[in-house]
């Protein structure tokens, strides 16, 4: 299937979900939006079979994709919706924040920025305790993962997100969801999935400090400018209406657009009951 | 899948242009169809009292923005996609151009002396926002609105006759601005022109119907006509080659042109541009006792009534050759086509002028070459034979008359027709329709490769060599296939789970 369906565990956790075997999803016969982005979800220069569905997170990528041509999409919502219905919750009290620095990738584009003068950003901003959350191509440099170290932060690393079908972390986002359970506050120096996974479960989110230099994105994808015209709820260090910013993060994850376990497998081609060979 | 990267835009636009929530990056509303792009209603901002601060709300062309911000203290615009932000903003360097949904507008801008929305509420609404009522817009417009203010508002009616009689519904056309097709059209939206004046705090509403498409708008008729005006306004309206010829005819017998004209133009403190307008202007004159010569002679061909339409085309043939001067036919006359003449006193009227002076035969077959275009392009019934080709077909036409052929049949026979699709929604149906079968033949190769695998994975050697020569890209895994499969398996029909093993 599309490598990019193992990216963070969304095949995984769609499999949990449907009471099938999560280490070993079956083939999916469409592409699942692998983040939160405002185009339309499925990166650039994307190309599947034409005959894969596009599973997007929103009824916004939906529409946002057919403007520019594209149809046969399908709005799930996010794995991470069906996770957080699947994995208990637990009664903890959320405190301190959890801290997303802007990533880069190892494969497409990069992040340049002064990480020394965001610690002091953060610091100056929040009040308890804070972990910072490194994507794992920043987490592996150890240059980075020492200032927020040095500052007395906790630094964590989801996971791997894998390429190519191999090295996928399947734990990355049920990771990632404990994490923002148990954290009052989610933040980030720019507008992206982990804020919107966040504010969708309950964190008070908050956009400030330098959004630095995405080097290498390609035309139509930086977003400068727009999304703060888009979302200007969002980009403040303290939101004031953490209920309207809630909603909106729900409807862009597609929290009420998730499926019962019956209809996803018949989506995901997992289940063809009019075919003896069904996978 | 098309041109998935080719259609994403870079984010550009000048400093006098700011975005808001709803702005869409990888979208054009321009050039401007309907009212806002369309000449004859540039004649209703002929009387505007332009004056004070102006908002332009919706799509419009630049150069209308352009004739606007000359004569306006102040020019503010809102426009929903970014790229005809951009556009806007460029061409009229004193405007004020917010990018975005109007909601989001309404928040930032101060209230107008003058407010033109001549492009429909489905327009303004954008994929960043939830959907909206109809009822949403004309209150916004209304809060936009100064005291006293000057306000044109379009509405295109669901009902009307650019609606009927289309080869595809228009809400499951499924072009890319089809995103959520039902937008607007709820149940606030005004079907009926009694709905009209509903606009609450709206003193004096007024309005102008739109005819007979709201996508090339070719006549404005006041909402006060008489039935004369509105069946003048219906005899220009069957030039409209977009038109639906049979629609036209059957709502003009039906003095229908207001109830199911293409859209309205409700008109706030501005004066009526004359009963019927064209691009040219107000028109006046008598009203067609009956309706354009080519309802006629659709309706005989339609009927296979050789004799009929023989008859019309000598009479016709012969009037235009008595205007002709020594073998060109003057200006006056020279737009000769049946849609453009009216019977009247035992002679033919013409309702618009020609371009040009044309020579005789030449515009004889200009003619004829546009009334075998409705007849083939909206798919009339005709008497010829479906095998006759249109070559000879259109000589056979002229020979009705005895009209002389051309040496070239070839441009007559066979001209460009307009549809009511753009060319690039032709093409987006054209790449549409491939990726259709795209994915049916890659899912019956999918199809193929799986059952292939299956068989790999079940059955002798020989098998497996059989399905690598023929399934090339076997998946790698295809001895594990089984244990992949859901506990759905459980419920297969008994043969099947044998052959699987179970």
């Amino acid at each position: 299937m599309d490598h990019t369906n193992l990216w963070y565990g969304h095949a995984h956790a769609f499999a949990e979900y449907c009471g099938l075997d999560s280490a070993a999803p079956p083939p999916i016969r469409g592409v699942i939006q692998h983040g939160w982005t405002f185009v339309h979800g499925l990166g650039y220069g994307h190309y599947n079979d034409p005959s894969f569905t596009k599973l997007v997170w929103s009824e916004i990528s939906r529409r946002r994709g057919q403007v520019i041509g594209w149809r046969d999409f399908v709005v799930t919502g996010a794995p991470f919706a069906y996770l957080d219905r699947v994995r208990p919750r637990e009664d903890v009290e959320r405190t301190g924040t959890i801290w997303y620095p802007f990533h880069g990738t190892k494969d497409y584009e990069t992040v340049s920025g002064a990480h020394d003068e965001l610690v002091r950003e953060i610091q100056r901003t929040e009040d308890g305790p804070v972990t910072v959350c490194l994507y794992y191509v920043e987490y592996d440099d150890p240059t980075i993962r020492q200032y927020y170290r040095d500052a007395g932060f906790r630094v964590i690393c989801h996971g791997r997100r894998g390429a190519q079908w191999k090295g996928a972390d399947r734990y990355f986002l049920a990771r990632q969801l404990a994490e923002l359970r148990r954290h009052r506050r989610v933040c980030s120096n720019r507008l992206t999935t982990a804020v919107m996974y966040g504010a969708a479960i309950g964190c008070e989110p908050g956009i400030y400090g330098d959004p630095m230099q995405f080097v290498g994105g390609k035309a139509g994808f930086v977003g400068d400018g727009l999304l703060e015209a888009l979302y200007p709820q969002f980009f403040t260090p303290h939101v004031e209406d953490v209920a309207e910013v809630r909603e909106i993060a729900r409807a862009e994850i597609g929290m009420d657009r998730v499926m019962g376990p019956d209809e996803l497998r018949y989506l995901l081609g997992w289940d063809d009951p009019w075919l003896p060979s069904s996978n | 899948m098309g041109r998935p990267v080719a259609a994403i835009v870079e984010l550009s636009y000048p400093d006098n242009v700011t975005l808001l929530q709803g702005a869409m990056q990888n979208w054009r509303d321009l050039p401007a169809k309907g009212p806002a792009g369309s000449a004859a209603v540039e004649r209703l901002l002929d009387g505007l009292e332009v004056s004070g601060h102006v908002l332009v709300v919706g799509p419009h062309p630049a150069s209308m923005i352009m004739g606007l911000a000359q004569r306006a203290e102040r020019l503010s615009v809102v426009t929903r996609a970014i790229p005809d932000a951009a556009e806007i903003g460029t061409a009229v360097p004193s405007a004020t151009v917010w990018c975005g949904s109007l909601t989001a507008a309404a928040e930032r801008l101060e209230p107008a002396d003058v407010v033109v929305a001549l492009a429909d509420a489905a327009l303004l609404l954008s994929t960043e926002e939830p959907v909206a009522d109809w009822s949403s817009f004309p209150q916004l417009l209304h809060r936009l609105a100064a005291p006293g203010a000057r306000v044109l508002m379009a509405i295109e009616n669901e009902r009307g006759m650019h609606r009927q009689n289309v080869g595809a519904d228009l809400f499951v056309r499924d072009t890319d601005a089809d995103w959520t097709p039902f937008a607007t059209w709820d149940q606030t939206r005004p079907r009926r022109t009694e709905a009209l004046p509903g606009l609450d705090g709206w003193p004096g509403v007024q309005f102008s119907a739109v005819l007979p498409t709201w996508e090339t708008p070719a006549v404005l008729l006041d909402g006060a006509a008489t039935v004369e005006d509105r069946a003048l306004a219906m005899a220009y309206a069957a030039g409209d080659r977009r038109a639906s010829a049979l629609t036209v005819r059957s709502v003009g017998l039906a003095d229908l042109a207001l109830e199911q004209a293409a859209g309205w133009i409700v008109r706030v403190g501005v004066p009526s541009p004359g009963a019927v307008v064209t691009p040219v202007g107000p028109v006046e004159g008598q009203a067609p006792t009956t309706g354009p010569v080519q309802t006629h002679f659709l309706q005989a061909a339609a009927d296979h009534d050789m004799p009929a339409m023989r008859a019309l085309l000598r009479f016709w043939w012969e009037w235009l050759q008595e205007k002709a001067v020594d073998g060109v036919v003057p200006t006056g006359y020279a737009d000769a086509r049946l849609s453009n003449l009216v019977a009247e006193g035992g002679t033919l009227r013409p309702l618009r002028p020609g371009d040009t002076d044309l020579p005789v035969d030449r515009a004889a077959w200009l003619a004829l070459a546009d009334v075998m275009g409705v007849i083939t392009s909206q798919g009339l019934t005709h008497p010829w034979p479906t095998a006759m080709n249109p070559q000879t077909r259109f000589a056979a036409l002229l020979a009705m008359a005895e009209i002389p052929v051309p040496d070239d049949l070839g441009p007559y026979a066979e001209p460009q027709e307009p549809t009511d699709l753009s060319r690039d929604a032709l093409l987006a149906v054209i790449r549409r329709q491939q990726n259709e079968l795209r994915i049916v033949w890659s899912r019956f190769h999918w199809d193929e490769k799986q059952y292939a695998a299956y068989r790999a994975s079940k059955f002798s050697r020989r098998v497996v060599r059989y399905a690598q020569r023929n399934g090339k890209q076997l998946p790698a895994k295809a001895k594990r296939l089984p244990q992949t499969l859901p506990a759905t398996a459980k419920k297969l029909p008994a043969k099947a789970k044998k052959r699987l093993g179970g």
